[in-house]
């Protein structure tokens, strides 16, 4: 017995029945709050796990080598995922956010957007009592002769739409006002899913890499035609010695065409045929200096280089000569620089900011100025003369194969390299497109309030003592507030009824009743 | 720690915020209107005074007060003791000021812990037009959810009053909707949507999963919640007044939260 009236029920939903099922789900307001106070919570997850578990998904696996089965680590690897806000269960929350307010919006377009638009007729029986008896309308009684002219011209300085219909002696008024504000959360609906929508595609499609990049150096920019070169790049201080900016000069080029020079900056990134790039980084560069500066100086005394393991190629003849006074060199990259009162030419032949010497030979240890270590060439008379390693925090400590100089490095100028952030967006237009539409919505939805007036004027008397009984319902405002309330009918209704009230008794007529309360008729003579 | 010019005029608003408080207890106990007026007054003088200290800052740093977490706390309490002045001013509900003021004062006790140097040479990152627009908007929004909780605090203690009248608990809803309702767009458009739109003009994405987004995110999800909640299920009183003091607990604990998590919202 029990089965009939569900196939029944069935039946009258269609063959699509699920489908309306699911529909239903999704438009319902209880799911959206649901999926909502999910997605928060998921969230607070997220943040908890990016935040508090330094070490966790595929990178687990890396910090904790051979220790894969430990529970703990087993955990890190399987369960707590690398990036909490990327992974299926998230984006699934998504989805349904999306579904959800797709389903609403397609649920809710129609009625919104007719009582955005339309003015509206008064309901049914609205000018009647209320539940118990009580009056739903504020009534008053006018002797105006024009009264319905008056009230219409009184409703447009509002900025109502107002529109007039005759029934016998009954005159109806109807009224609307900031209308579009039923439109707010529909736009405010459909604005967040375009933003989802651009926002997945933007994640699934979108390229986002760093280009490390030293001046002089150009960068091809992968699947494109473009590339980048590198003119100049600075870090700009103030004169306190703080940073003001980092600025890159590039060139950018469209096979071999030039097509845009630009200064690139924090803040004022260069954007070209949907590439943008953007200043994101710096650092010194491990294996470039502008130039190292060098003390040629007697007085340290013999240096005593010994031969640098597996790079021995014998010593050259020391040089003979004195050195009275200091003498300060700087040598710039790239160039050959005569060493004073020795037969000898200098240049900078490869440079690590932090130099270990394994087994491998001289290698960079980290990106960190720990160990400086410039390694010079010299020659003699035009000719190889023998190759030098010199350290800024060890100078008594040269090593290599050339000329017994009592030189030692004193300081060097780095070359800084600028960090490039060169990104596409496919995706974004959408982005935007949603960042425009809720803010209207959310505009129209909050700062305006839709508000509708019905009135009805019913004649009451004949010839020179004509007058309108005038019942009036004023819907979407609160009522007066209390602090404005000068008598007690004024605080059941709303500030927009009284002084339509005050417009045709301007002498301070009172109502014969008002919602949730009536007055006697003496009250009203 | 050398006392900054605006130090004297940010010490002294905070006294006054103080003596506010005292002012507005002891007309809620004599129930004498003339000291709730003289608590609006002093309301008003410290929200003056936090001005001026608020400009000095700007004249001293050459950019609006809004990089460092200092000034973001003092902004927030400065709107929240705004919006708390004309609130009580319209409305004559002194005793609003009872619940909302311990909050301003302990948004400012925050402020005053917190290094109040003043950076004169702004960090690159943070050149940029969005920065006023971003963070005061996120501010002021933030300010007006601290007086939407001390509403809900100021209801539910009246709910449990047997003597309240019903008209009264309505009014106390209604005005914490109402600034909430303020709120929440100044928080959609200013700390999500302008946030967003400056990390794209910045950092090249819109968002990248810091913890301050992430904790606006919740937020924001939080209050969308609340407002459905609101709107198609009737939810008032007593649980959206919870609902509002939660919201705010979660926008100190992001607040705070800047001093834990760091990511690039964390400027000190």
């Amino acid at each position: 017995m029990t089965e009939a009236p569900a196939a029944t029920r069935r039946k009258r939903r269609g063959r699509w029945w699920p489908l309306r099922e699911l529909y239903d789900l999704l438009s319902d307001p209880s799911f959206a709050i649901l999926v909502v106070i999910v997605l928060a919570v998921a969230s607070i997850i997220g943040l908890i796990l990016i935040d508090q578990v330094p070490f966790r998904g595929e990178m687990a696996r890396f910090r904790y080598p051979g220790r894969e089965n430990e529970p703990g680590i087993w955990f890190l690897i399987h369960i707590v995922p690398a990036s909490p806000f990327r992974t299926v269960l998230y984006r699934t929350l998504l989805a349904l956010l999306a579904s959800s307010l797709l389903a609403c919006t397609l649920k809710r377009w129609r009625r919104a957007s007719h009582l955005a638009l339309t003015i509206g007729e008064a309901p049914e029986s609205a000018f009647g009592p209320g539940p118990g008896g009580a009056s739903s309308a504020l009534v008053w009684v006018a002797r105006a002769p024009r009264a319905a002219e008056s009230i219409v011209a009184a409703l447009k300085r509002s900025l109502f739409a107002v529109r007039l219909r005759q029934s016998g002696e009954t005159t109806f008024v109807s009224g609307s006002r900031f209308g579009l504000a039923r439109l707010g959360p529909i736009l405010t609906h459909v604005g967040f899913l375009l933003l989802i929508i651009g926002a997945l595609w933007l994640g699934a499609a979108g390229v986002s890499r760093q280009v490390w990049m030293s001046p002089g150096d150009t960068a091809p920019i992968p699947e494109s035609s473009l590339s980048l070169a590198l003119e100049d790049f600075r870090v700009e201080t103030t004169p306190a010695g703080e940073i003001s900016q980092y600025v890159s000069r590039v060139t950018l080029f469209d096979g071999d065409r030039e097509v845009k020079r630009a200064e690139i900056q924090v803040n004022r990134p260069l954007r070209y045929r949907g590439h943008s790039f953007y200043q994101s980084s710096y650092r010194q560069d491990p294996n470039l200096v502008r130039s190292v500066s060098v003390v040629v100086d007697a007085a340290a005394g013999e240096t005593g280089a010994p031969t640098l393991p597996g790079h021995g190629a014998g010593r050259h003849d020391a040089a003979p000569q004195d050195f009275a006074m200091p003498v300060s060199l700087r040598i710039p990259w790239g160039e050959w620089v005569a060493v004073p009162g020795t037969p000898y030419t200098v240049a900078i032949d490869t440079f690590f900011i932090d130099l270990r010497i394994d087994a491998r030979g001289p290698t960079l240890a980290s990106d960190e100025p720990r160990n400086p270590a410039v390694r010079l060439s010299f020659r003699r008379d035009g000719e190889p003369a023998g190759e030098t390693w010199y350290f800024l925090f060890h100078p008594d400590m040269p090593v290599g194969s050339g000329p017994d100089l009592p030189l030692r490095v004193t300081d060097y100028t780095p070359l800084m390299a600028t960090g490039l952030e060169v990104v596409t967006h496919p995706g974004a237009g959408w982005i935007w497109a949603g960042f425009a539409v809720v803010t209207l919505g959310t505009l129209l939805a909050f700062l305006l309030h839709h508000e509708r007036v019905w009135l009805r004027l019913q004649p009451t008397g004949t010839g020179e003592s004509v007058a309108w009984e005038i019942a009036l319902i004023h819907q979407g405002a609160a009522p007066q507030a209390p602090e404005f309330v000068r008598e007690p009918w004024e605080a059941s209704v709303t500030p927009l009824a009284i002084r339509l009230l005050r417009v045709l008794a301007p002498d301070g007529g009172r109502p014969l009743r008002w919602p949730g309360g009536a007055a006697s008729e003496e009250e009203n003579a | 720690m050398t006392p900054t010019p605006d130090s004297l005029f940010f010490t002294i608003a905070f006294a006054c915020y103080m003596a506010t408080l005292a002012l507005f207890l002891i007309r809620g106990v004599t129930r004498r209107g003339v000291f709730g007026g003289m608590a609006v007054a002093l309301l008003a003088a410290g929200a003056a005074l936090q001005t001026v200290a608020l400009l000095m800052r700007w004249n001293l740093s050459g950019h609006l007060p809004l990089s460092q977490m200092h000034e973001y706390a003092s902004v927030m309490s400065w709107m929240a003791a705004i919006c708390l002045a004309i609130l009580v001013a319209r409305t004559r509900r002194f005793e609003v000021g009872s619940y909302a003021t311990p909050l301003i004062i302990a948004i400012m006790a925050i402020a005053s812990l917190l290094p109040k140097e003043i950076n004169r040479q702004l960090v690159p990152a943070l050149q940029s037009s969005w920065l006023y627009i971003h963070v005061s908007m996120a501010a002021i929004s933030e300010g007006a959810f601290a007086l939407s909780c001390a509403l809900a605090i100021a209801y539910l203690v009246k709910a449990g009053r047997a003597a309240t009248p019903p008209a009264e608990l309505s009014r106390l809803d209604a005005l914490n909707h109402r600034v909430i309702s303020l709120a929440y767009p100044l928080f959609t458009l200013g700390a999500l949507f302008a946030g967003a739109i400056w990390a794209y003009r910045a950092w090249g994405t819109f968002w990248s999963w810091d913890p301050k987004e992430v904790g606006s995110l919740i937020i924001w999800l939080f209050y969308t919640g609340y407002l459905h909640a609101r709107y198609k299920r009737g939810w008032s009183g007593k649980r959206a007044a919870v609902l509002s003091i939660i919201g705010f607990a979660m926008i100190i604990l992001s607040f705070v939260g800047n001093l834990f998590l760091g990511g690039q919202h964390a400027y000190g």
